[in-house]
């Protein structure tokens, strides 16, 4: 099977668009990955030799760390980008603009395979690893779409000028975590023209489930309604499970092939309801709700109510209390001032009752991100004691 | 800094309320935040800054700022500096 590895600063759409149009399947390894070559090339072999051709492999160790080679189809895929395509009553796109790593299902599909289809010129840039590069790209765009995770706004804040504006972008799909519905507003100044929707779905669906434009809903939680041929429905504990005809075949996990079929609701790793419209609200992960002192807690909850009146970075790792309740740690980047950590706490105060407040806030200069985008959540809770601790609950 | 000082920048911190909120007059029942959770981080919370570590009985009957100078007066921590 054919591997391509991802390495910073060069960019491989060109291999995928050789490998797609073979009819042998290939893997797609993203450049930071703890596996050794002998450890890819194990668990590739335990992939079964009818979906060696005409299928693709993608890296992800998703929020639990371990390792997970998904299996995608092609053709599946394809006719996902198609119905993507037909949802988003899309007006004329000319471009592409590559601002997260290809091997991420998410900017694979919605940004590779997408331009491919429709004939878009792709221009591949390394994100905010060269902010300069990211801000000539997005300087010279016309009719262009790009995708983003809620995480990047931050650092949009960080690299580019207060005024700076991006007028020849008109799409641009989030996903990969909490929408940034607080920074809207934001997102309109820098991209005025620019048409925003929020995605949802996990890389098991390869990758999307749900849509819905961004100004259709008030809140980030709101995930929209499922895409043509989706079903979505909650188990126990709200639980979500879905069926797609765009999904993943199957996946190696911990050295073992594990199909998934046509008939099987597969869990999509949240918890969340259907509203009357049918439309989604999302509760957040499975482990992103938790119990504490008989109360149900909801970090997703949480991060909405700092994002009301925090424009940076927000993340939450886990920890225990002196009693041994669960709670967790508030973190935020960049460093705040005195008067904003404070409004944050206010704004906590006013949301929710005590037993829901973090145990700690505590900030970082900048939160460590994976390749995806996403905030590196275990690393952040390993160098913990390097963040600063402006306030915690004595308990 | 004297210990009424103290106790007021404990208090605001615990109870998340603004200094203008707080007054020696305070009550339970004047803040929403001072819920059970908050006593025992008031009780932790004194501990930390006046070396007094309030027993059970003594933190469940706290329902007011001068409940606590009361307690922390009678082992000997002077509120009246």
């Amino acid at each position: 099977m054919k591997i391509i590895r991802e390495v910073t600063g060069i960019s491989i759409s060109g291999q995928l668009d050789e490998v797609w149009e073979f009819d042998s399947s290939f893997a797609v390894i993203p450049e930071k990955t703890n596996l050794s070559e002998i450890e890819i090339n194990n668990a590739l072999s335990k992939i079964p030799i009818h979906l060696q051709n005409k299928h693709f492999v993608l890296l992800t160790s998703g929020s639990t760390g371990v390792p997970k080679f998904v299996i995608g189809n092609k053709a599946r895929s394809e006719e996902l980008v198609k119905v993507l395509h037909k949802a988003q009553e899309l007006e004329f796109i000319e471009q592409t603009i590559v601002v997260l790593p290809l091997s991420y299902s998410f900017a694979l599909i919605n940004q590779w395979l997408w331009a491919k289809i429709e004939n878009r010129k792709l221009i591949s840039t390394e994100g905010f690893s060269n902010a300069t590069i990211l801000k000539q790209v997005l300087d010279k765009a016309e009719n262009a779409m790009i995708c983003l995770v809620g995480a990047q706004i931050p650092l949009f804040k960080q690299f580019f000028a207060e005024d700076c504006c991006f007028y020849g972008v008109n799409k641009i799909h989030f996903a990969g975590g909490h929408f940034p519905q607080a920074s809207l507003e934001y997102i309109g100044k820098l991209f005025p023209n620019a048409v925003v929707f929020n995605n949802y779905g996990c890389v098991e669906a390869m990758p999307r489930l749900t849509l819905r434009k961004a100004g259709d809903a008030s809140n980030a939680s709101n995930i929209g309604k499922p895409i043509s041929g989706v079903e979505l429905k909650t188990l126990d504990e709200n639980k979500m499970v879905f069926k797609s005809p765009y999904r993943a075949v199957g996946f190696v996990e911990k050295g073992a092939f594990i199909a998934l079929n046509d008939n099987q609701w597969i869990p999509t790793g949240d918890n969340g309801k259907v509203n009357e419209d049918g439309s989604w609200t999302l509760f957040g992960r499975g482990n992103e709700i938790f119990k504490r002192y008989g109360e149900k807690i909801s970090i997703i909850s949480l991060a909405e109510s700092v994002s009301r009146c925090w424009d940076g970075g927000v993340a939450f790792y886990k920890v225990q209390d002196s009693n041994g309740e669960q709670g967790c740690v508030l973190v935020v980047s960049p460093e705040p001032e005195s008067k904003q950590w404070r409004s944050i706490l206010q704004q906590l105060r006013k949301d929710f009752s005590r037993v829901h407040w973090p145990l700690r806030l505590e900030s970082v200069e900048k939160f460590p991100f994976l390749s995806s985008g996403k905030i590196d959540m275990q690393k952040l809770e390993k160098d913990s004691e390097k963040n600063t601790i402006h306030w915690r609950q004595r308990i | 800094m004297t210990n009424k000082e103290k106790l007021e920048d404990l208090m605001i911190d615990i109870l998340l309320i603004e200094p203008e909120e707080y007054s020696l007059d305070l009550k339970r029942e004047d803040v929403n935040s001072w819920d059970s959770l908050a006593v025992v981080s008031i009780a932790v919370g004194c501990h930390e800054t006046f070396g007094y570590h309030f027993d059970p009985k003594e933190a469940t009957s706290i329902n007011s700022v001068q409940d606590i100078i009361n307690i922390l007066e009678t082992k000997g921590i002077d509120f009246n500096e």
